[in-house]
């Protein structure tokens, strides 16, 4: 256990903010434990517990005797050979289809509630990658982490394969037949008894009319739709404020102030893949003056925290206050506030920086900012606040003319409007009384999202027919009469319109693997009132003449149905001219309903939020997902409560340990993480782990936070203050890759400031001089290697730290395109994570206020690479297009590589993978089709790494040469590249005089990481510019 | 008296053909008997239709070229 220092000396404070970088308390406090890992990078490994020395007294006869048994058992194993199958050709080949090259469809994603447009890509029929459709005016060509890992959901290796029906406490495997019959029987029967659905957000209009066609057959039948986290706090706001429904989209891009209220919009708030791209395009350095600045004020520190220029601790409940400070503020400088002052005219900034200790210098600043850039500067709250804060925060904005930011040419268009609470707590009070006679869970899992208090679970029990529609169990499932195995979005037909002037189109990139069905089809099954012949093509055909009657008249296209349809689906998207609601005008009266602040804080404020991992619980059986370090704490496989090092100290716990919480009557034991820059008696914990009915994979994973959650929600329904928290009994392993992999320093810790890892400088300072920076460049001195010629193609990659916001969407592209295995959190626990791609977080400044630098860590295919030289065997050796190459076949495990590699970004297998993690479902056939054919799948004892995506190279080669054309270096796109949302990755070839590689590497803010070594990295990182003021004492 | 020895120790030719003889059937045994049945790899894949997975393309969906 390290001793955590409460508070620096100030003079100590003064020089971490100036030199230090840490990644963690260990390595700030010099723990003498990390310090030896930096040395050791393997910890204890499998060849340690092997002693010769026990072998010596060992005998002659004994020997022979353990070498035939080894042989007998050799042999016998050896007979376990499974087959591997034929490659048999088509007989009939499918026109798009070319053996062994891709085939490409575009589709829409409903791994959340943006349906972005996707294109994925298939081998031989089955999918192996998904990335974003260039032509989506989302997305554009982009996706999220979940995205890309919804292609192992459809090989989930607990994915239902038939239906299922209750016999006493298990489930007995029912043919469809047999179901429809049961289900049609009972929904004739119920009568004047009410039939509920249970849905999440529905964004496809033939989704819904397929519900409104059910209604009509079924006129007793109700529609719930939920989402654990939504918008329907800021959109209330909004209603109150400009009469209209919906919170409108934002350009983010021509914002250059953003103030931001414990919200996470470059993480999980919002439309991630839009808002990233256009907040990243207001940070180019070479558009210094447009360069965007950004304040979070938030209880502990999330992606956008992490990328603030001022980043202000603050309890949750503290953030009405200061909008009401700021609008006092505001007042007093001149501002005309569109609002009563009897709302804010109590609360100034000096008392309100008193009070909750922030710094008076960095308000007063944003001030000055917010005056200096009225209509380009946007005060957002977070999702989770309450409404008084969005009420307060539209006055903001109005009274500074930001509305001008709000987008007029493109809006939200909710297909299905939420249920809201009431409505659900009258479901419930239906089904007590006896008047609900189906209940079915449309792709929903309300026992496990809804607040415990609405008394769900005990409710739905009392229903005669509970039937869930889902990929695979979960809670709600467990309960239930029938479950009903559904497709996977790749299996599906549908349509989605969640903006106006566009449709996305989905369709199926392969048939159902299994007996499923989609659930749109299973309705219009019932809708028939009996059984029918089941025919795939039902929704396909109900989809097409919805179009055909309905939508395609009012495109206004210049092609023929069939024409416009096969387009439709070859682009993913059909966009056309359509009016937006107008914006509405604000009303004066919106401030007289605010209310008074809750003046009192004293208690602890517990702050619930979705993760980044598991979502709301969709993905927590997904072992990318799980695996993927958290982007803050880099914890991977739980959830834990976050807490302030000085509320850590109060409550007498360390890291793992865990903590009591309670708020009212509802309680929860969780292991606490110590986070830099959390507020202090502020606990923050991440929803979507610990579901009681889940695959192998998500068994037992996380604790259940939603225990948590209350109906009543009387501050907000994830925020809750006067919350009880002790010390619990315990503690637990949090398995965190963050002090893995470090760079090692024999003498010193502070190895990222002294070999100058982490190289950045402001705004202010490029300006005065755009050499400030200084950086040594490639350093051509002769030295002992071999000097490489690259005759032609030379690769090289640029990092532009500017924009990169370490989400760690790029890594679960890599994991995706490079067949990386799941290891699991025994083996994450030691070191042994196998992903290529790492996302280096490290903190500078004090424990209270810590400033965030990202740095994403790859292999730096060095021209004077020290793997090379150490290898006996040549199994990594040197390309004439200057990549460091990785021989599997030849590689024997020695290591010695990874040893002699400065950057530590070589990965070893110290088992197979695949078949060693949780029942070896990794090299299941199902599983299997995820793999990438262009990449050999390794096995235990193989030394791997980042090939720069070779086979993408290499494929890029191979049609520049069939085109009869040169092969460039932007032929070729990187799997991270491709998914990074914000384009801070960028790839080509070094020789091309031409290209953005030659050129940032030669750029005034480039720099290499560890330069001085000599290794000549081909990787090169573009400074990060804080666009921070001197601030005056 | 070294040779002596060495005749004494000497296996006899009868239980040298037995030893071969055991042997080679123990491992003709061990060979041929299906061990994987009882490999818990096996039982999984058995119980499940993994194993007979057939992936078939979508003749109504329609492909198109990576960029468009």
């Amino acid at each position: 256990m390290v001793e955590i220092k409460n508070e620096m000396d100030p003079k100590d404070k003064k020089e971490a903010l100036d030199t230090d970088y840490w990644r963690s308390f260990k390595e700030l406090f010099k723990d003498t434990s990390t310090i030896d890992s930096s040395h050791n990078e393997f910890g204890k490994s499998v060849t340690e517990d092997f002693d010769p020395s026990k072998l010596k007294g060992i005998s002659r006869r004994k020997f022979i005797a353990l070498v035939s048994a080894s042989a007998a058992l050799a042999g016998a194993g050896c007979s376990d050979y499974r087959s591997k199958g034929f490659i048999v050709p088509y007989n009939q080949m499918p026109e798009e289809v070319t053996v062994g090259n891709p085939t490409y469809y575009a589709s829409t994603s409903t791994s959340c509630t943006h349906s972005c447009g996707v294109l994925i890509k298939t081998r031989e029929g089955r999918p192996i990658k998904v990335d974003g459709n260039p032509d989506h005016p989302v997305s554009k060509g982009k996706t999220c982490a979940k995205c890309q890992a919804s292609i192992i959901n459809l090989y989930d290796p607990d994915r239902l394969e038939f239906p299922l029906e209750r016999s006493g406490n298990e489930f007995l495997k029912r043919d469809w037949k047999v179901v429809d019959d049961a289900i049609i029987s009972a929904l004739n029967n119920s009568s004047s008894k009410q039939i509920a659905i249970i849905t999440h957000t529905v964004n496809s209009p033939t989704s819904k009319k397929v519900l409104d066609d059910f209604v009509q057959k079924y006129p007793n039948t109700k529609i719930y739709s939920y989402e654990l986290f939504n918008e329907q706090i800021r959109n209330s706001a909004w209603k109150k404020c400009y009469g209209t429904d919906n919170f409108p989209l934002i350009n983010w891009d021509q914002a250059k102030i953003i103030v931001g209220l414990e919200t996470d919009f470059l993480g999980i708030d919002g439309n991630k893949v839009e808002t990233t791209r256009l907040f990243s395009d207001g940070r180019n350095f070479h558009q210094t003056d447009n360069f965007n600045r950004l304040y979070i004020f938030e209880g502990s520190i999330s992606v956008t925290g992490m990328n603030a220029d001022y980043r202000i601790k603050l309890r949750p409940d503290a953030q009405y206050e200061l909008v009401l400070s700021l609008l006092n503020e505001l007042d007093k400088k001149g501002i005309s506030i569109p609002a009563g002052s009897q709302a804010y005219s109590g609360y100034s900034l000096d008392s309100f920086a008193q009070k909750y200790s922030v710094s008076k210098n960095r308000l007063n600043l944003l001030v000055k900012d917010l005056i200096k850039n009225q209509g380009s500067s946007l005060v957002y709250p977070g999702r989770t606040l309450p409404e008084e804060v969005h009420v307060a925060a539209n006055i903001l904005n109005e009274a500074l003319s930001n509305t001008k930011l709000y987008r007029t040419d493109a809006a939200e268009t909710p297909v299905l409007s939420l249920t809201s609470k009431d409505d659900i707590a009258r479901l419930v009070q239906d089904i007590n009384s006896g008047n609900v006679a189906v209940v079915i869970h449309y792709d929903s899992d309300p026992v496990y999202h809804l607040p415990k208090d609405f008394s769900y679970t005990d409710a739905v029990k009392k229903v005669p027919m509970i039937i869930s529609m889902v990929g695979s169990k979960n809670d709600s499932s467990a309960l239930g009469n029938y479950i009903l195995p559904i497709n996977h979005d790749f299996e599906s037909w549908g349509d989605f319109k969640p903006r106006s002037g566009f449709y996305s189109m989905q369709q199926p990139v392969i048939d159902p693997i299994f007996d499923t069905r989609q659930k749109e089809v299973i309705l219009l099954t019932w809708l028939k009132g009996k059984p029918v012949v089941y025919d795939d093509q039902i929704y396909h055909n109900y989809l097409k003449n919805n179009w055909e009657q309905n939508i395609y008249p009012g495109i206004n296209s210049k092609m023929n149905f069939t024409e416009f349809w096969n387009a439709a689906l070859h682009d993913g998207v059909v966009i056309f001219e359509e009016s937006v609601p107008s914006l509405g005008s604000f009303d004066k009266s919106a401030g007289n309903s605010l209310p008074k602040p809750s003046s009192n804080h004293s208690g602890f404020v517990v702050a619930l939020r979705e993760s980044y991992q598991a979502g709301d619980g969709k993905f927590l059986n997904n072992g990318w997902m799980l695996e993927l370090p958290h982007p803050v704490s880099k914890i991977t496989w739980d959830n834990y409560a976050a807490i302030s090092n000085k509320t850590a100290k109060s409550l007498n716990v360390d890291d793992g340990d865990f903590i009591s919480i309670q708020v009212g009557n509802r309680k929860l034991e969780i292991p606490a993480f110590i986070q830099p820059g959390a507020a202090d008696n502020t606990v923050t914990i991440e929803l979507g782990f610990g579901r009681k009915v889940v695959g192998i994979v998500g068994t037992g994973v996380g604790f259940d936070a939603s225990v948590l959650m209350s109906k009543a929600g009387d501050f907000s329904p994830w925020i809750y203050e006067g919350s009880n928290i002790t010390k619990g009994s315990g503690s637990y392993k949090l398995a965190s890759t963050m002090e893995h992999h470090l760079f090692d320093n024999e003498l010193t810790t502070n190895v990222a400031q002294k070999r100058k890892i982490i190289q950045e400088g402001t705004v202010e300072e490029y300006k005065k001089d755009p050499n400030f920076l200084n950086a040594p460049k490639p350093n051509e001195e002769e030295s002992l290697y071999h000097k490489h010629p690259y005759p032609g193609v030379k690769w090289g990659m640029v990092v532009d730290l500017n924009k990169c916001i370490g989400c760690g969407d790029c890594v679960i592209a890599c994991v995706s395109e490079n067949n990386i295995p799941i290891v699991g959190k025994d083996q994450v626990l030691v070191s042994r994570e196998m992903q290529w791609l790492r996302v280096d977080r490290y903190y500078s400044g004090t424990i209270e206020e810590p400033t965030v630098s990202n740095q994403l860590m790859l292999c730096q295919q060095c021209d004077n690479a020290p793997c090379e030289n150490v290898c006996p065997v040549a199994a990594t050796t040197h390309s004439p297009d200057g990549l460091n190459q990785m021989i599997y076949n030849r590689c024997v495990g020695t290591r010695y590589c990874s040893n002699n590699c400065p950057y530590k970004v070589r990965r070893f297998n110290f088992f197979n993978y695949r078949d060693h993690f949780k029942d070896h479902f990794q090299q299941s056939q199902l599983f299997s089709l995820a793999a990438n054919p262009e990449v050999t799948v390794r096995s235990r004892g193989v030394m791997e790494k980042c090939t720069f995506c070779i086979q993408r190279i290499m494929d890029a080669r191979s049609l520049a040469i069939e085109e009869h054309r040169e092969f460039k270096g932007s032929d070729v796109k990187t799997a991270c590249q491709e998914a990074c949302n914000t384009n801070a990755i960028m790839f080509g070839d070094e020789n091309d005089k031409n290209s953005i590689i030659h050129k940032y590497r030669n750029h005034e803010l480039a720099y290499y990481v560890l330069e001085d070594l000599n290794t000549k990295p081909n990787v090169t990182y573009l400074a990060k510019l804080r666009n921070t003021e001197t601030e005056v004492a | 008296m070294e040779l002596q020895n060495i005749f004494n120790n000497k296996i006899k030719r009868k239980n040298f053909f037995i030893t071969l003889g055991v042997g080679a059937g123990s491992f003709l045994l061990m060979r041929s008997l299906p061990f994987r049945f009882l490999s818990k790899r096996f039982s999984k894949s058995k119980s499940s239709s993994n194993n007979k997975i057939k992936v078939r393309i979508n003749p109504s969906a329609v492909s198109r070229k990576k960029l468009g």
